[in-house]
């Protein structure tokens, strides 16, 4: 498959080979380098599979170990790499889980809104919200996720997930489509 | 405007394929089951409803709102508008920032070494195994020798 890579991603993967290459002579703390450039955007897109701040956290730990662990295997990307590492952990987490109810924990969410109203309303939704993804087939959570949640153009999805360009924008279609199902009844 | 080709297979993943097929545009939608709500906690069969091309099209940017026209569309401009409220909220979300620290005193205090081929890698065999695995052959010979001479 065809992958462009920008001006911008291109002094960015010079900058990750250069902090990998000294990691691996040695400079360990260098890793965190890695781990704060790209932590916001991995956890995004854990909690948003996940539903769950703790888990969320738990799969990026245990995927930035494991990108350490494997440090010196990486070729081309580091972001794509360990996207993928954060992906499966999500994907594996969503096989082996059986949840009764998940959702955000309200005090780590910022409020955006001016009335008490508001907030309750904001609270409801983003609670029918988590409930609608879960019932999501995990590749059409994965996809809108990364493009509603993550705000990824569709050439960076197929890019990262492996895929041609019109995959992923289908799955976010059958996806909006889907929450459009659940939610509409009471949102619409 | 390009069209997606909604009728191929991928992306459809079990709720689609346990969900009856969508109505055509123009068809009424069939009752759907649900109670008043109440929504499902795992992963159900969900019956796809149409949402427009051009709500697609204004969704990925390729069209402005202005362009949206028709009271069903504006249905689902108001809808999505009122789902992204709660999408921008997470848009902004932060990874922890003890994160980092928790994440660096959990990986391992040695350098990461590749992992060497397997024709790299250097073998250790005990005297014992040696002269077994010489046996061995010394044996798997002499049963072909004995073969093939008859």
């Amino acid at each position: 498959m065809k992958t462009t890579v920008t001006p911008a991603q291109a002094d960015q993967l010079e900058a990750d080979q250069q902090i990998i290459g000294r990691v691996l002579t040695g400079h360990r703390e260098d890793f965190s380098l890695l781990i704060m450039r790209y932590s916001d955007a991995l956890y995004r897109h854990a909690l948003g599979m996940t539903g769950s701040p703790d888990v969320a956290e738990d799969i990026l730990q245990m995927s930035f170990i494991k990108a350490y662990q494997h440090l010196a295997e990486v070729r081309g990307r580091f972001d794509a790499w360990v996207f993928r590492i954060v992906a499966n952990g999500c994907k594996d987490w969503l096989k082996n889980i059986r949840r009764t109810h998940l959702s955000y924990d309200e005090d780590d969410q910022p409020s955006g809104y001016a009335t008490p109203e508001e907030d309750l309303d904001r609270t409801e939704l983003r609670s029918d919200l988590d409930r609608a993804l879960a019932a999501l087939a995990p590749s059409l959570r994965e996809a809108f996720v990364m493009k509603h949640v993550e705000g990824r153009s569709y050439e960076e999805m197929a890019d990262l997930l492996g895929t041609t360009v019109g995959a992923p924008k289908m799955r976010v279609h059958r996806a909006r489509e889907a929450l459009q199902v659940l939610l509409e009844e009471k949102y619409a | 405007m390009m069209h997606d080709d909604l009728s191929a297979r991928d992306g459809r993943d079990d709720a689609r394929s346990r969900a009856p097929e969508t109505p055509e545009a123009g068809q009424e939608r069939p009752a759907r089951v649900r109670e008043s709500g109440k929504l499902a906690d795992r992963e159900v069969p969900i019956e796809l409803t149409r949402t427009p091309d051009q709500i697609h099209a204004w969704l990925d940017g390729e069209l402005p709102e202005s362009a949206v026209r028709g009271a069903e569309a504006v249905r689902h401009v108001e809808f999505w508008k009122r789902l992204d409220r709660d999408l921008e909220v997470r848009r902004h979300a932060h990874a922890p920032v003890e994160l980092t620290e928790r994440i660096m005193a959990a990986i391992p205090a040695t350098v990461p070494q590749a992992a060497a081929p397997w024709w790299a890698r250097s073998v250790e065999l005990s005297p014992v195994a040696v002269a077994a695995a010489a046996a061995g052959l010394l044996t798997i010979g002499a049963a072909i020798g004995a073969t093939i001479k008859r």
